[in-house]
C-alpha cells in the first residue's frame, strides 16, 4: 500500500478555554508531507499536536483552511471515509469485544470475508506479539500489550494513513525500538 | 442586514449534524417531543390564561379565591417540605449505616431487598396498610394498643406514609454519594488524629450536601405529586393540589378549574426541577462511579454505634415488611376487621373480573417499556454525544413531563387529545405516549450518565475505523450502554405498572389498568379484592426487577459499565 | 460467555413470548366477543351493574361494555368526551347528575316503551332520561356504637348533631358522590329551601364528621365495623350492609328525608344509539327490575307494575320519605355543591 501526500493549508483552529477564554489552538498552519514514511511532530504539552492529528484524521473541523490527502480535498469529509488509521493516546480499545473482535473490526466494516480477514487478523497479531491473545478482553491485558492491540487495529485495514498520538509511551524502550521498526516496515 | 444573516446562516450549517441519519432523528425526536409535551402543556397554560378571547388572570384569582384551594396550595408546600426533610434523614441514616456501619453482606442485602419494595408498588398500598393498622378498628391501635380515639386522617398520617414510600430515593441516592467518596480522604482526617465524630461533621457531611439537597429536592418533587396516598388519608381537612385537581374535574366536572389547580401545582415543581438542574447538580464533588457500597476498611463507627444503628434500620425495614404481609394476608381473608376466614375468593375476582384489566396493563407497560427504553437511549445518546442546534432545548423539553406531577399530564392530556386535530383518548396510544414521554426520561438520565462515562475516543475509534455513525452506534455504543437500557426498560416497566395519577385521566371503555382498578375496588370497599390487586402488581414488578438484574450479570463482564442501582429516583 | 447481542436477543424474544402469552391467555379466557356490543358508563357499583348486564346479555345476546365511576366523574367524563362519546349509554346514577348533564346537552331524548306508564318524578318531561330504581336515603348507626352511647337510633337531623356523634359519622363529598348531592338538596328541602339555615345545619354537622368520602357507600363498612358510628347513605348501600352480617340498624329522621331517581339516559353522539336504545328499554321495563329482588339488590323498582320485595317494603314503611325536586336540583347543583366545598368542608 503506497502512503499518499498529506497537504495542511493556513489551517486555523481556535478552542475556548474555561479559564483563558478563546485560545488558538493551532494558528496557520502550512505543512506537505509526501514521499515520507514516517513523520514525527515534537513539541511541548499543550502545542496543538494532537489537534493538528485530529483535523487530519477528521475529528474535529478546521475553521479555516483545507487538508488534502493526495488529490483528495478532505476538509469537509466525514471521518470514517478518510481511510486512515489512528492509534489514540488512551488505546480506546472497544472494552466488550475480545482482542481478535477488536482487531478485526475494521475488517468487517469493510465487509472483509472471514477467510481473509482470520488471515490478516493473525498475521498482524503475530507482527506485534500478541499471538495467542485473541480471546482475551482489554480489561484482563496489560498495558503495552494494549498499546499493541490499538496498533495492530489500525495497521490492519491498510489505511492510506496512518496517525498515531503519542503511541509509545507506554512501552519499555526496547518494546519501543522493536515496534517501530516493524511499523515501518510494513507500512 | 446581510451580515447578520449570513452569520446567522453560518451558525445553523456549522451547528447541524453532517450524518443525515443523525439529522433525521433529531427532526423526527422534536416532532414526537412538540406533539407530546409541549402542546399539551400549551393547552394547560391557554385553559388557565385564557377566557373569551384574551388573556387574564381572572381564572387564577377564582380559583384561589375559593378556602379550600388555597389552604391545599399552602398545605401541598408545607407537606412537601416536611417529607422532604424526614425522607432525607431517613435515607441518609439508612444509607450512613449500609456503607459505613461494616454491615454483613446478609444484611446488607435484606436492607436493599426490603427498602426497593415502597418503590416498586402501586399506589395505595401503604395507605392501605396505614387504614388497617392505625384506623379505628386499626390491628395496632385497636387490638393491640386499645386505643379508640386515634384519627387516622390528616397530615401526619400522609406525611408517615409519604416519608415511608419516598425515602428510598433519599437512600438510593445518598447511599451512591457515599460510597463515592474516596475513603482515603476519611482514613486521612482520622490519622491527622479527627475523632469519629469530628470526621463526620467536617468531612463526610459537607462532601454528602450536593446530595442531600439533591435529595429533599427529589422527595419533595415526588411528595408534591402524589395524588394516591391524599386521596386515601388526607380526610376532608387537609386538602393538597392533586387531588383537588382530580376532584375538581371528575367531580365538579370544571376542566377549567382543574386545568388551573394543576398550573398551580405546576409553579413549585418548575422550581424543584430549575433548583436541580441548576444549583444542585453543579455542586457535585465527588464522582459517582464504581460499585456502591465499596470495601472501605475505615472505621467511621464503632462497633456498638454501628450495632445500634443497624437495629434501627431493621425495625424500619421490618415495618415495610409488616405493611406488605399486612397486605397479602388482607388479600387472602373473607372481611379483613371482620371476618378473618382465609379464602382465595378475592384472588378469582382478580383473575376473573380483572384479567382485561390484567391484560391491558402488562400490554401497554410492556410496548411502553420497549418504545420508553429506546426513546430514553436515542435522545440521551443524540443530547450527550452531538452538537446541534437546540441540544440544550431538547435536553430540558424531553424531561418536563417527568417532573411534573402526574395530575397536570394527565389532565393536559385528556383536554388536547380528546379534540381535533389529534383525536386519540380512549385508545391505548394516549396511555403509551404519557409513559413514554413521562418515564422515558429517567432512562435519557441514566443514558446520559453512562455516556459520560464512556470515552469519546472509543466512538472515535470506531468512525477512524471506516464505520458509519449508525454502525458505530449499534456495534459500539449500544452495547456498552446496555445495562443502561436494561434499567430504563426496568423503570418504564414498573412506573407503568404502579402509575395512577396522570392515567386515571385517561382510561377508557376499551383500556382500563390495575391501578385504576384498585382504587374502584377500595371506593365500593371491596379492600379485599384491592389488596389482592396489589399484591399481584407488587409480585409482577418483582419478577421483572430479578429478571432484569439476572441479565445485568450475565454480561456484566468485561467493560460494561457498572450500574450502581436500578432506580434513580 | 454469552455476547451482549445474543443475550439481549435472547431478553427481547422472551419479552415478546411472554406478550403473547398474556394475550392469548387473555384472549381465550375472557368470554367471546359477543355478536353485538353496546358501551356503558355505570354509576352503579359493579356488584349490581354486572348481574343486570349478564341478564341484558342473556335476554339480548348484546354484551355491555362498561366501566364504573362515581356519579360526579361519570358525568365530568361525559361531558369531557361530549365531541367524540366513548359510550353509549349512562346507566344509573341519582337522577340529578343527569339532570345537571341535560344543560351541557350531552344526551338524546329518548322514550322507551315503558315512558307513559311510569310517574312523572321517573322520566324527564322532554326524554333525556328514565327512571329505573328509587332510591330513598337512609340514616344508618352502628348498634354497638349505639349501646355505648346508650342512644336510641337517630330519628331527627337534629340527633345527628349530638356530641356524642363527633368524628363518628362518615358521609359522602359532594364533588364526587351523588349520594351527597341528594343529601344536600333532602337537608335545603328539611329547611324549606332556606339556604342559610341549611347550611348553617351543615356546618354544625360537620363538626361530626369523621371524613367524607368518595363514593356513596365508601362509609358503610366502616359504620359497620364501628370505626364510625353513624351514616347517611342510600337504602341500597345500607341495607347491603345489614344483609352482608354486620350489625347496623335503619332509622328515619323524622323531618322527612329524600330519595332520588336513579336514572338512564341515552348520549347525543352514541356510536350504537340501536343498542342503547334497547338497553333502555330494558332496564326500564319489569324485565331488569323484576330482578331486583332476585339479586338483593335493594333498590325500589320504578316501574309501576313491579312489587317491592316484602322486607324491603316492610322497612320503608311508615318512613317519611319525599322526593327530590329533580328539576331545581340539576340547574341548582353546579353553584350549590361549590357553595358547600366552600362553606362546609374546610
Amino acid at each position: 500500500m503506497k502512503a499518499i501526500g498529506i497537504y495542511l493549508n493556513n489551517i486555523h483552529k481556535t478552542f475556548l478555554h474555561r479559564v483563558k477564554g478563546e485560545v488558538k489552538a493551532v494558528n496557520n498552519v502550512n505543512l506537505n508531507i509526501e514521499h515520507a514514511k514516517l513523520v514525527t511532530l515534537l513539541g511541548p504539552s499543550g502545542c496543538g499536536k494532537t489537534t493538528t492529528l485530529r483535523m487530519i484524521a477528521g475529528f474535529e473541523q478546521p475553521d479555516k483552511g483545507t487538508i488534502f490527502l493526495g488529490e483528495e480535498n478532505v476538509t469537509n469529509l466525514l471521518a470514517n471515509k478518510r481511510n486512515i488509521g489512528f492509534v489514540f493516546q488512551n488505546y480506546a480499545l472497544f472494552p466488550h469485544l475480545s482482542i481478535y473482535e477488536n482487531v478485526a473490526y475494521g475488517l468487517k466494516v469493510q465487509k472483509i470475508p472471514p477467510q481473509e480477514e482470520k488471515q490478516r487478523v493473525n498475521e498482524i497479531l503475530a507482527m506485534v506479539g500478541l499471538t495467542g491473545y485473541e480471546a482475551q478482553f482489554p480489561h484482563q491485558v496489560s498495558g503495552g500489550e494494549q498499546q499493541r492491540v490499538a496498533l495492530a487495529r489500525a495497521i490492519v485495514i491498510r489505511p492510506k494513513v496512518l496517525l498515531l498520538d503519542e503511541p509509545l509511551s507506554n512501552l519499555d524502550a526496547k518494546l519501543r525500538i522493536h515496534t517501530r521498526s516493524d511499523a515501518c516496515s510494513n507500512l | 442586514m446581510p451580515a447578520f444573516l449570513y452569520i446567522f446562516k453560518k451558525k445553523i450549517s456549522t451547528n447541524l449534524p453532517k450524518d443525515p441519519a443523525i439529522l433525521l432523528s433529531i427532526i423526527v425526536i422534536w416532532f414526537f417531543l412538540l406533539l407530546f409535551i409541549l402542546f399539551p402543556l400549551s393547552k394547560i397554560f391557554i385553559l388557565t390564561f385564557e377566557k373569551s378571547g384574551h388573556f387574564t388572570l381572572a381564572n387564577i384569582l377564582e380559583i384561589l379565591g375559593k378556602r379550600n384551594h388555597l389552604q391545599a396550595f399552602w398545605n401541598s408546600l408545607l407537606l412537601a417540605t416536611l417529607v422532604g426533610l424526614s425522607g432525607t434523614v431517613l435515607g441518609f441514616f439508612f444509607a450512613f449505616t449500609s456503607v459505613r456501619a461494616s454491615l454483613s453482606k446478609g444484611w446488607s442485602k435484606f436492607l436493599d431487598s426490603t427498602i426497593i419494595l415502597p418503590l416498586i408498588s402501586p399506589p395505595f398500598t401503604t395507605a392501605i396498610a396505614m387504614i388497617f393498622s392505625f384506623g379505628r378498628r386499626g390491628l395496632i391501635t385497636y387490638n393491640l394498643l386499645g386505643i379508640k380515639t386515634f384519627n387516622v386522617y390528616g397530615l401526619h398520617s400522609v406525611l408517615f406514609a409519604e416519608t415511608i414510600t419516598f425515602f428510598p430515593i433519599a437512600y438510593l441516592t445518598l447511599k451512591a454519594i457515599l460510597s463515592g467518596i474516596d475513603p482515603t480522604v476519611e482514613d486521612m482526617a482520622f490519622s491527622l488524629g479527627s475523632s469519629r465524630g469530628r470526621v463526620f461533621k467536617t468531612i463526610t457531611l459537607p462532601l454528602a450536601i450536593p446530595g442531600l439537597a439533591n435529595s429533599f429536592l427529589l422527595l419533595f418533587a415526588a411528595s408534591l405529586a402524589d395524588f394516591a396516598t391524599p386521596l386515601i388519608l388526607a380526610g376532608s381537612r387537609f386538602p393538597v393540589l392533586p387531588t383537588e385537581a382530580f376532584l375538581q374535574i371528575t367531580g365538579l366536572f370544571d376542566i377549567r378549574g382543574g386545568a388551573v389547580l394543576s398550573f398551580i401545582l405546576l409553579v413549585p415543581a418548575f422550581s424543584v426541577f430549575v433548583l436541580q438542574r441548576y444549583w444542585v447538580s453543579r455542586k457535585y464533588y465527588v464522582t459517582i462511579t464504581g460499585k456502591a457500597g465499596a470495601q472501605t476498611q475505615i472505621k467511621s463507627v464503632t462497633s456498638k454505634t454501628g450495632k445500634f444503628f443497624l437495629t434501627v434500620c431493621i425495625l424500619i425495614s421490618t415495618l415495610i415488611l409488616y405493611f406488605y404481609v399486612l397486605l397479602f394476608y388482607a388479600s387472602i381473608v373473607k372481611a379483613f376487621g371482620a371476618n378473618y376466614q382465609i379464602t382465595l375468593k378475592h384472588y378469582i375476582v382478580v383473575f376473573t373480573e380483572g384479567l382485561k384489566a390484567i391484560k391491558d396493563t402488562l400490554f401497554i407497560a410492556t410496548i411502553g417499556m420497549l418504545l420508553g427504553g429506546f426513546y430514553g437511549v436515542i435522545v440521551g445518546y443524540l443530547i450527550s454525544k452531538k452538537t446541534f442546534i437546540s441540544r440544550p432545548a431538547m435536553e430540558i423539553v424531553s424531561m418536563i413531563n417527568y417532573s411534573l406531577p402526574g395530575t397536570i399530564v394527565g389532565i393536559a392530556y385528556l383536554i388536547t387529545f380528546n379534540n381535533p386535530p389529534v383525536i386519540i383518548t380512549g385508545t391505548a396510544i394516549i396511555i403509551i405516549a404519557c409513559y413514554v414521554f413521562r418515564y422515558g426520561a429517567t432512562g435519557i438520565r441514566t443514558t446520559m450518565a453512562i455516556l459520560q462515562q464512556i470515552d469519546p475516543s472509543i466512538e472515535e475509534a470506531s468512525l477512524s475505523l471506516g464505520a458509519s455513525a449508525i454502525t458505530t452506534f449499534k456495534r459500539i455504543t449500544i452495547p456498552l450502554i446496555l445495562p443502561g437500557l436494561f434499567s430504563g426498560l426496568g423503570i418504564v416497566f414498573i412506573r407503568s405498572m404502579t402509575a395512577i395519577s396522570a392515567t386515571i385521566f385517561l382510561i377508557s371503555i376499551n383500556w382500563t389498568l390495575i391501578t385504576v382498578r384498585i382504587l374502584e375496588k377500595m371506593t365500593e370497599l371491596e379492600l379485599g379484592v384491592a389488596a389482592a390487586f396489589s399484591t399481584l402488581v407488587v409480585v409482577i414488578v418483582f419478577i421483572m426487577i430479578i429478571f432484569i438484574n439476572l441479565f445485568l450479570r450475565l454480561f456484566r463482564g468485561p467493560g460494561a459499565i457498572d450500574m450502581s442501582n436500578i432506580l434513580g429516583g | 460467555m454469552i455476547s451482549i447481542k445474543k443475550s439481549f436477543v435472547i431478553f427481547l424474544m422472551t419479552l415478546i413470548f411472554s406478550l403473547v402469552l398474556v394475550w392469548f391467555v387473555g384472549e381465550i379466557s375472557i368470554p367471546g366477543q359477543a355478536a353485538e356490543e353496546v358501551n356503558a358508563y355505570s354509576i352503579w357499583p359493579e356488584n349490581w351493574a354486572r348481574p343486570m348486564f349478564e341478564e341484558f346479555e342473556k335476554a339480548t345476546g348484546i354484551h355491555v361494555n362498561f366501566i364504573r365511576f362515581s356519579s360526579g366523574e361519570a358525568l365530568a367524563r361525559v361531558i369531557a368526551e361530549k365531541s367524540n362519546p366513548q359510550v353509549d349509554v349512562l346507566f344509573g346514577g341519582p337522577v340529578e347528575t343527569h339532570s345537571a348533564g341535560i344543560s351541557e346537552g350531552v344526551f338524546e331524548a329518548y322514550k322507551p316503551p315503558s315512558y307513559d306508564v311510569l310517574e312523572s318524578r321517573f322520566k324527564d318531561a322532554d326524554g333525556f332520561w328514565v327512571g329505573i330504581a328509587d332510591d330513598p336515603l337512609v340514616f344508618m348507626s352502628n348498634a354497638g356504637f349505639l349501646k355505648e352511647k346508650n342512644l336510641n337510633p337517630p330519628s331527627s337531623w337534629n340527633d345527628l348533631l349530638d356530641p356524642a356523634y363527633k368524628d363518628m359519622i362518615q358521609m359522602a363529598d359532594a364533588r364526587t358522590s351523588g349520594t351527597a348531592v341528594t343529601r344536600i338538596f333532602t337537608i335545603l328541602e328539611v329547611f324549606n329551601r332556606d339556604e342559610d339555615k341549611a347550611f348553617e345545619y351543615m356546618k354544625k354537622l360537620r363538626a361530626n364528621v369523621q371524613v367524607y368520602t368518595k363514593s356513596g357507600g365508601g362509609g358503610t363498612i366502616p359504620v359497620g365495623l364501628g370505626q364510625a358510628g353513624a351514616g347517611i347513605f342510600f337504602i341500597v348501600d345500607a341495607l347491603k350492609t345489614q344483609q352482608e352480617g354486620y350489625d347496623v340498624v335503619v332509622s328515619f329522621p323524622k323531618e322527612g328525608i329524600g330519595t332520588s331517581t336513579e336514572a338512564i339516559a341515552l348520549l347525543k353522539g352514541a356510536k350504537n344509539p340501536e343498542l342503547g336504545k334497547k338497553l333502555i328499554d330494558w332496564a326500564s321495563s319489569p324485565a331488569m327490575q323484576n330482578l331486583f329482588a332476585e339479586y338483593k339488590i335493594n333498590f325500589i323498582p320504578a316501574h309501576p307494575d313491579v312489587e317491592i320485595e316484602p322486607s324491603l317494603a316492610a322497612v320503608v314503611k311508615d318512613a317519611n320519605i319525599f322526593p327530590i325536586d329533580n328539576v331545581w336540583a340539576g340547574e341548582n347543583r353546579k353553584r350549590i355543591v361549590d357553595e358547600w366545598v366552600e362553606k362546609v368542608l374546610p
